[in-house]
């Protein structure tokens, strides 16, 4: 006994150190280090904070032994990025899933990070509120997950993402300083919005512990209406029509794939009047370019599974999310589909068109092949000013697909930010563009 | 503070006679802001036409180790573009050019000295506009909104400037120029415009800028509602938003404001009014009816004396530069004026408004309201004159009071009018030392030199600067 590995002794003391810290609920077992692995690397620890100070607490901890740290919420979205270049501890915030202030009249929320959407948005319901977003899988998307990853979904269209509905973060940084930035008031211009460099910051400058936004009243009446078409590029331009009439749609995603003829599911949302209203328009201007309402409708329900499918990425398939000019969409999605097709055994595709963001899955791809196709799809998308993410693929691949693309521009700002909230490089090290 | 001897010279090779102004008497115009109360004059004012120019000025005073300012149309009420310890003032006025407006995209790209209100004017033509509207938006630039992330009074629906801006063009403090966004919300990497946009001035010089443009709705209602009095007229506020409703506007005027509105203007306000709510919906014409219907109930509910709804767009034009030029409108009071800009939780809107009055009657002023009721924005306005010593000391006395009020009430200290130098000592109320320390490493981040806009935001970047009343930070 008195002869164990030093790595071991740590190992142990370490683990006694976060059980006094934390408590039996607050480390996590070996099969939670399973589900936590990041491509393939099960983190020695995981550790799951009851609040904001057990984390600051945990953070020092980590920093005091220089071990290295990936936030997680539920762990949906961890292997978005590249592969870290080291791992020791993955800190869920899951057991802080409290809301904090609701303040209904005001219109605004303050929630714990480790609060699912799902749970958020149900507990809303009664008061006839909700954060409008929906992107997929909201029961295992926790808030700090949806703002670290800046996951987004169809309501894009009319609400935007994450950051335009963020008023304000607590966070702590890597050495365990507590921090925050905004406030709980829909309008705050005091002081640099430091929270909106967390948005999509993929959990290298801090862990974020609570975070305070605008709501939105849930709508009267919903409606949708189905378009179906040979061509991508038809329904693109169909959609883009909607998105500037005055119907003001609230989702516009365009469904593919190779075994599905397009189709654009167009939703609106609002008074009763409104909607029926729109639902109208909507259908006529399908008419003026002769596009058809089509036959088997798409309910809500049908989008949310479809769209759950092409996120929920898994070996062997990839996924690659890209976002160009709206008035590009059509033109690259036709070109990306015919490509993928030709080095996957199955495609699926969902497009916000209106916006011009989206997400193919690539089932059974052919793993030479995806470096070449994704290189070439990437050049598209850049060249018209956007960018292809490689969201989710085998770890082993992450090597020879490049995951982010070329660093962009202010690049040397971005490594400078990082050095000014994590000078350790303790926080998910590695795995952020270019290498942060 | 002095520039060394040939500093100027190598500026006016670059922007030439038109693009420099050193007479004494010319300069007076750039030393302040809508924020009067504080006053310091630049030594020298440059109006480059390009980014080309701006970046190669900016380079020349890197070089020689001069700060500098960076300054739209000066509308700014917190003293942003205040020089302190900053003698060269980059002036972004004659770069006013709309680059391009991309229909099909939705977007425009303007240089950062277009004027706000130009941008909806050229983009109407293709049914799109620009949706931030400050009240200054005849005259307030891109460039200037980008620095305070401004609002207005329809951003209560729509969100406010950083919502509205896919990029930036930034000319970097060591004249690197660098574009910052892109195309759409989610570029990879870290939101490097998202900081920049409400850092007023302090990351360097914003010289162009991306705008979303969004379509034109197909009508909108505006009615007003009349209430006897003021705490009636905010439950309202809290009524309608508690129902559901987020109308495009909501705003609220007190009864001296509407005084010297109705005097200014003529709309036809009721002059015996406490207070006044001015409520827009837009949309969809089908939903108009009911919408208003459930908007005047709700006034009634809560007290309202009259509910009128603008019968036409030439009523409605009326109504909105009766309370967009309202603080012109305040001239009539008396001879000065200054706007705080505090926010509070909207349902909070009474009590603000009852310390307001408290404070304006414990420090012997007047105090007209007129403010963005919906977001809880406050702007009340000091009435003084600035002869008096003792009335200006009472105002910014005054003014603190009501700050701090805000952000007891669990608001902030600015909604849209930034911290400027006019509420750098206060910012501490609202952040940590560690907050504020995360700041400032942001901030050398950025510019690591502190050269642009020094002495700003801050409080302890103010430790070198005057403390007189009242020009109080006047330069050394």
């Amino acid at each position: 006994m008195s002869l164990s590995v030093p790595v071991e002794r740590d190992f142990l003391g370490l683990s006694r150190r976060f059980l006094d810290l934390l408590g039996a609920d607050g480390l996590g077992s070996e099969s939670d280090q399973r589900h936590f692995a990041v491509d393939g690397t099960e983190p020695s620890w995981v550790v799951l904070p009851g609040g904001a100070s057990e984390t600051a607490q945990a953070l020092r901890v980590c920093a005091e032994h220089d071990l290295a740290v990936i936030p997680a919420g539920a762990g949906l979205r961890l292997g978005r990025g590249l592969p870290p270049e080291r791992l020791d501890v993955v800190l869920s915030t899951s057991r802080m899933d409290r809301i904090v202030a609701h303040a209904a009249a005001d219109l605004t929320l303050t929630v714990e990070a480790g609060a699912t959407l799902a749970a958020v948005n149900e507990a809303l319901r009664p008061s006839g509120q909700w954060l409008p977003f929906d992107p997929p899988l909201p029961a295992e998307t926790t808030i700090g997950g949806l703002i670290a990853a800046q996951a987004s979904g169809p309501s894009r269209q009319a609400f935007g993402t994450v950051r335009d509905w963020l008023l304000g973060l607590a966070a702590v940084l890597a050495d365990g300083t507590p921090v925050k930035s905004g406030g709980r008031v829909v309008k705050n211009v005091a002081g640099y919005d430091i929270h909106k460099l967390l948005v999509g910051s993929c959990g290298t400058l801090a862990v974020i512990v609570e975070a305070t936004f605008k709501l939105q009243p849930l709508p009267e009446a919903k409606r949708i209406v189905c378009f179906g078409s040979q061509t991508l590029e038809s329904l693109c331009q169909l959609a883009l029509a909607l998105a500037d009439s005055v119907a003001a749609p609230q989702l516009l995603e365009i469904l593919a794939g190779s075994d599905r003829p397009p189709t654009l599911v167009a939703g609106f949302a609002g008074t009763r009047e409104e909607v029926d209203d729109a639902a109208t328009r909507a259908a006529s201007i399908g008419r003026e370019r002769s596009v058809e309402e089509s036959s088997g409708p798409i309910d809500e329900a049908a989008l949310r599974a479809s769209l759950d499918g092409v996120e929920r990425g898994g070996e062997p398939s990839v996924v690659l999310r890209v976002g160009v000019p709206r008035s590009a969409l059509g033109r690259w999605l036709s070109s990306a589909l015919r490509e993928c097709d030709r080095v996957a055994g199955d495609v699926a595709l969902h497009a916000h068109a209106g916006v011009g963001v989206a997400r193919l899955r690539l089932e059974a791809a052919k793993r030479e092949r995806v470096r070449e196709v994704v290189g070439g799809l990437r050049n598209d998308a850049c060249a018209s000013g956007g960018y292809l993410v490689v969201d989710s693929a085998p770890s082993a691949w992450k090597s020879e697909v490049d995951v982010w693309g070329p660093p962009p521009a202010g690049f040397d700002l971005m490594k400078g930010l990082k050095a000014a909230f994590d000078p350790r490089r303790l926080l998910s090290p590695g795995r952020f563009v270019g290498g942060v | 503070m002095s520039m060394p001897g040939n500093l100027v010279e190598e500026i006016f090779a670059i922007v030439g006679a038109e693009g420099i102004v050193l007479r004494d008497e010319e300069r007076m115009v750039y030393e302040c802001d809508g924020y009067t109360l504080e006053r310091s004059r630049p030594e020298l004012v440059v109006l480059p036409r390009s980014t080309r120019e701006v970046a190669a000025v900016v380079r020349l005073c890197s070089r020689s180790d001069v700060r500098f300012v960076p300054r739209g149309a000066g509308t700014g009420l917190s003293g942003g573009c205040l020089p302190i310890g900053a003698p060269v003032m980059i002036c972004l006025s004659r770069m006013n050019r709309i680059v391009a407006i991309d229909v099909e995209n939705r977007t425009a790209r303007v240089e950062a000295g277009v004027v706000n209100r130009d941008v909806s004017a050229r983009a109407a033509a293709h049914g799109l506009y620009y949706a931030p509207d400050p009240s200054s938006q005849p005259a307030c630039t891109i460039g200037g909104n980008v620095a305070e992330n401004s609002g207005g009074p329809h951003t209560l629906k729509y969100g406010v400037t950083t919502n509205h801006v896919l990029s930036v063009e930034l000319v970097r403090p060591d004249g690197e120029v660098v574009e910052l966004g892109g195309a759409l919300d989610d570029c990879p990497g870290y939101d490097l415009r998202g900081v920049v946009i409400g850092a007023e001035g302090t990351f360097g010089i914003v010289t162009q800028a991306t705008l979303r443009l969004l379509p034109l709705p197909e009508g909108a209602k505006t009615l007003l509602a009349v209430f006897d009095r003021v705490d009636d007229a905010s439950a309202a506020v809290s009524g309608i938003i508690a129902r559901g409703i987020v109308p495009a506007a909501l705003e609220m005027m007190d009864g001296l404001m509407v005084e010297a509105v109705e005097a200014a203007y003529h709309f036809g306000f009721p002059k015996d009014a406490e207070a006044v709510l001015i409520i827009e919906i837009d949309g969809l014409r089908a939903g108009f009816e009911r919408q208003t219907e459930r908007i005047v109930t709700i006034c009634r509910e809560h007290g309202a004396r009259e509910v009128r709804i603008a019968a036409d767009e030439a009523e409605r034009a009326l109504l909105w530069k009766s309370r967009k030029r309202a603080f012109g409108a305040v001239g009539r009071l008396a001879p000065n004026y200054c706007t705080q800009d505090g926010v509070v939780p909207r349902t909070k809107l009474p009590e603000i408004l009852r310390v307001i009055r408290c404070v304006a009657d414990e420090h012997r002023l007047r105090v007209a309201n007129v403010f963005h009721a919906g977001d809880g924005n406050i702007h009340p306005i000091l009435l003084y004159d600035e002869r008096d010593r003792s009335q200006v000391e009472r105002v910014l006395a005054a003014g603190r009071k009501i700050l701090e009020a805000c952000v007891a009430l669990g608001g902030s200290l600015t909604g849209e009018h930034g911290i400027g130098v006019e509420k750098m000592d206060l910012l501490p109320l609202l952040f940590s030392e560690a907050d504020l320390d995360l700041m400032r490493r942001v901030r050398r981040v950025f510019d690591p030199e502190l050269r642009s806009n020094p002495h700003k935001i801050f409080p302890a970047e103010s430790a070198g600067v005057a403390v007189r009343e009242p020009q109080r930070r006047a330069a050394l």
